[in-house]
């Protein structure tokens, strides 16, 4: 994998050598939560730190066309740690979006709790959800959802907007961000003026920005050829290797190949397939 | 695993502690003031004039109602400084004697000698001196006109030279003077020859029962307005005519004083006391009421100025409104993105608010700049002195930004109420 960096000509490598801005948080943490994240076993998490982002008996319902509620998922209990590289694999119709919104506390379960870093996301309040959101999860969506009408880094800076950072600040970071995804040349650019690649690339920049601890990618090689879809999930996955936790949702065999840990999700039932040691 | 040594540096420079690293990593607890406004006004201006024709087309309408509103306002400043120019050139040094009231409020009649005392004085040039008209007098173009219909026009009796001491000026024909003022002869006011229909002199009309020639047209007499819709005749063939009145129509009415430049006051005093030297009240006032005309001559222009302008902004703003509904649906993938990216409901509200104000206070800049170069270009055009209602520029553009509030306030609450996952669903921007 850190061959593929370096032929990508990403330098993942320089980036957390010196000043690794990514990794803030306590290394030890990182490595003993990715092997316990299960939360139905006793271990939820190591003491006094439990996973980043918990699932419990999760149900997500929406009311149908004929008036009766429809279950887009069914009973979920999940566990996501620090430094994991989770991809959601199923086919469309799946329920796959539905989960990544949840995690993402884009959207509520009908029933269940999502909690992150221990505590329960219903009981924030929009606001504070909101918070949580700005300072601490990406996300990278299949469309890139990029703003036409503004450079590459002010739509990397977008992804800082609602954080506290002074805009001074929110530059610097965009910069650097742009610079890590080899757009350093084209940061100026508007996206028309970007092929779809490097759309992608300015969008993850825009996640990597704000330094998240987890990023949420949804089909983001969906809109990309093979090649270019391959250098993406490159990309991610070093972004993950950096110190964020990543999850992906695919439906596409050989991108979810790439993931040590698997999930695999059909008519709203999650199952776990793959979940290899952390290397 | 890739681990950098100095894992903890940012939070250390922080002065976050390992433990607590998740809760103060970002270093200022809340936005300053500064950058919130700062940050809305950017994603407010991008959002606005990203699509640069519709930008245009949705503030064309707040930019016609401030430009209407700007150069109608500004057109009738030029006309009103145009005629206060002309006001103080002519209505300056001149001074106006009617007879004062005594302590029982009766009329006190001006002395028949005042004129002659009054012109005695050393700082008055001319005397203008009008006699009271006949009763109930009547104008008529000619016998033909049924008598029910007057035409509001007085008949005002004058002695010789008196134009002059008024200041009025004569456009054709000749005034009243010493050789044709026995004769059934008449000058007309500008307005009195307009609704005669009488272009020249060589016409003639009726007043009462006799026929007088007209000799003379006046001009506009703006420092005294009531010549403008009367009919003057000589005080001699009045006398002779109306001999049944004479002692009425012998009594003087008004006295104009044209003077020297001087203290007014000091002038008022001392043609008061040359008019009555007996000590009989007298009344010396200022010969236009130019704070009268100043309020009178363009309330109408400023009106309608402002009756246009509120009716284009309220279109305006509806077509703001409309646009902003329309931007709104467009750019749900970007509402979606936001609230991805932590944006609050409230701050998608006031992103769109301020996106909407932007639109009109764009489109109001415009309308100022297009009015006030239309106030100024028409006023240089016909001559008069350029002049724009200042106040009148910034409330205007407040209006505008006000309108554009308004109509941000729906659309900006409809993209506010979308959910998230709602609103990125399969939506490109």
């Amino acid at each position: 994998m850190r061959r593929d960096d370096a032929a990508m000509g990403v330098t993942w490598g320089g980036l957390a050598a010196c000043d690794d801005p990514v990794a803030y948080d306590n290394p030890v943490t990182r490595e003993d939560s990715a092997m316990h994240a299960d939360p139905d076993s006793d271990r939820g998490g190591d003491a006094g730190h439990p996973p980043l982002l918990t699932l419990r008996h999760v149900t997500k319902a929406f009311v149908g066309k004929d008036g009766s509620p429809l279950e887009i998922l069914h009973d979920t209990s999940l566990a996501i740690g620090r430094d994991e590289r989770i991809a959601i694999v199923g086919p469309s119709g799946s329920g796959k979006s539905t989960l990544l919104s949840l995690l993402g506390t884009l959207d509520m379960p009908t029933s269940g709790m999502v909690a992150y870093d221990g505590a329960d996301v219903a009981s924030m309040g929009e606001r504070r959800r909101s918070a949580l959101r700005a300072e601490r999860i990406g996300f990278v969506f299949q469309q890139f959802h990029l703003i036409a009408t503004v450079s590459a880094l002010e739509n990397v800076m977008t992804g800082l907007q609602y954080t506290t950072l002074p805009r001074r600040e929110r530059r610097r970071l965009a910069v650097e961000a742009l610079e890590r995804v080899g757009l350093g040349e084209r940061m100026h650019h508007r996206p028309s003026q970007l092929s779809g690649g490097e759309q992608q690339r300015v969008a993850i920049a825009r996640a990597l920005a704000k330094r998240p601890d987890i990023i949420f990618a949804d089909e983001p090689t969906g809109a990309l050829d093979t090649a270019t879809g391959h250098a993406i999930v490159d990309m991610l996955l070093a972004a993950g290797k950096a110190g964020a936790s990543l999850v992906v949702v695919t439906h596409d065999p050989n991108v979810a190949a790439r993931f040590p840990r698997r999930l695999h999700i059909q008519d709203g039932v999650v199952t776990e397939t793959v979940k290899e040691a952390v290397a | 695993m890739n681990k950098p040594a100095n894992v903890l540096t940012n939070n250390a420079a922080n002065g976050c502690t390992q433990e607590g690293a998740n809760d103060c990593r970002r270093t200022p607890a809340r936005r300053t003031i500064g950058t919130r406004v700062l940050d809305l006004l950017r994603t407010a201006w991008f959002g606005a004039t990203g699509r640069i024709s519709r930008t245009i087309l949705a503030s064309l309408g707040i930019a016609l109602g401030v430009a209407a509103y700007v150069a109608l306002s500004g057109i009738a400043a030029s006309n009103q400084a145009a005629l206060l120019a002309r006001l103080d050139a002519l209505g300056a040094n001149l001074q106006v004697v009617t007879p004062g009231q005594d302590s029982s409020g009766q009329s006190v009649p001006l002395p028949e000698y005042a004129p002659e005392t009054i012109a005695r004085q050393s700082a008055v040039e001319r005397v203008g001196v009008f006699l009271t008209a006949p009763d109930g007098a009547r104008v008529f173009k000619n016998e033909l006109v049924p008598s029910t219909n007057g035409n509001a026009l007085a008949v005002m009796v004058m002695r010789p030279d008196t134009l002059d001491a008024v200041g009025v000026g004569i456009a054709q024909g000749r005034g009243i003077d010493r050789n044709n003022e026995h004769l059934p002869v008449a000058v007309l006011g500008s307005e009195a020859a307009y609704r005669l229909g009488i272009n020249e002199p060589g016409d003639r009309v009726l007043v009462d029962d006799a026929w007088y020639g007209v000799i003379g047209i006046l001009e506009a007499a703006p420092q005294a307005q009531d010549i403008d819709s009367s009919v003057l005749i000589g005080a001699d063939y009045a006398l002779a005519h109306y001999a049944d009145q004479a002692d009425d129509i012998g009594r003087i009415s008004r006295i104009y004083v044209r003077t020297r430049p001087g203290n007014a006051e000091a002038l008022r005093r001392m043609i008061a006391h040359a008019a009555n030297l007996s000590g009989g009240n007298v009344s010396v006032t200022a010969s236009a009421n130019l704070s009268e005309a100043r309020n009178t001559t363009n309330d109408s222009l400023t009106a309608l100025g402002l009756m246009i302008g509120v009716i284009a902004l309220a279109v305006g703003g509806m077509s703001i409104a409309n646009m902003m509904v329309v931007t709104v649906m467009e750019r749900r993938g970007e509402i979606g993105l936001r609230r991805a990216l932590g944006a609050t409901r409230g701050a998608i509200r006031m992103q769109f608010v301020t996106e909407a104000a932007m639109l009109s206070a764009i489109g109001g800049l415009a309308g100022v700049t297009v009015g006030a170069v239309t106030a100024v270009g028409v006023a240089t055009g016909i001559g008069q002195p350029p002049a724009l209602d200042w106040h009148g520029l910034p409330t205007a553009w407040a209006a505008a930004v006000m309108v554009g509030i308004l109509a941000g306030i729906y659309p900006a609450s409809r993209a506010a109420r979308m959910t998230p996952t709602e609103a990125l669903r399969g939506v490109v921007i």
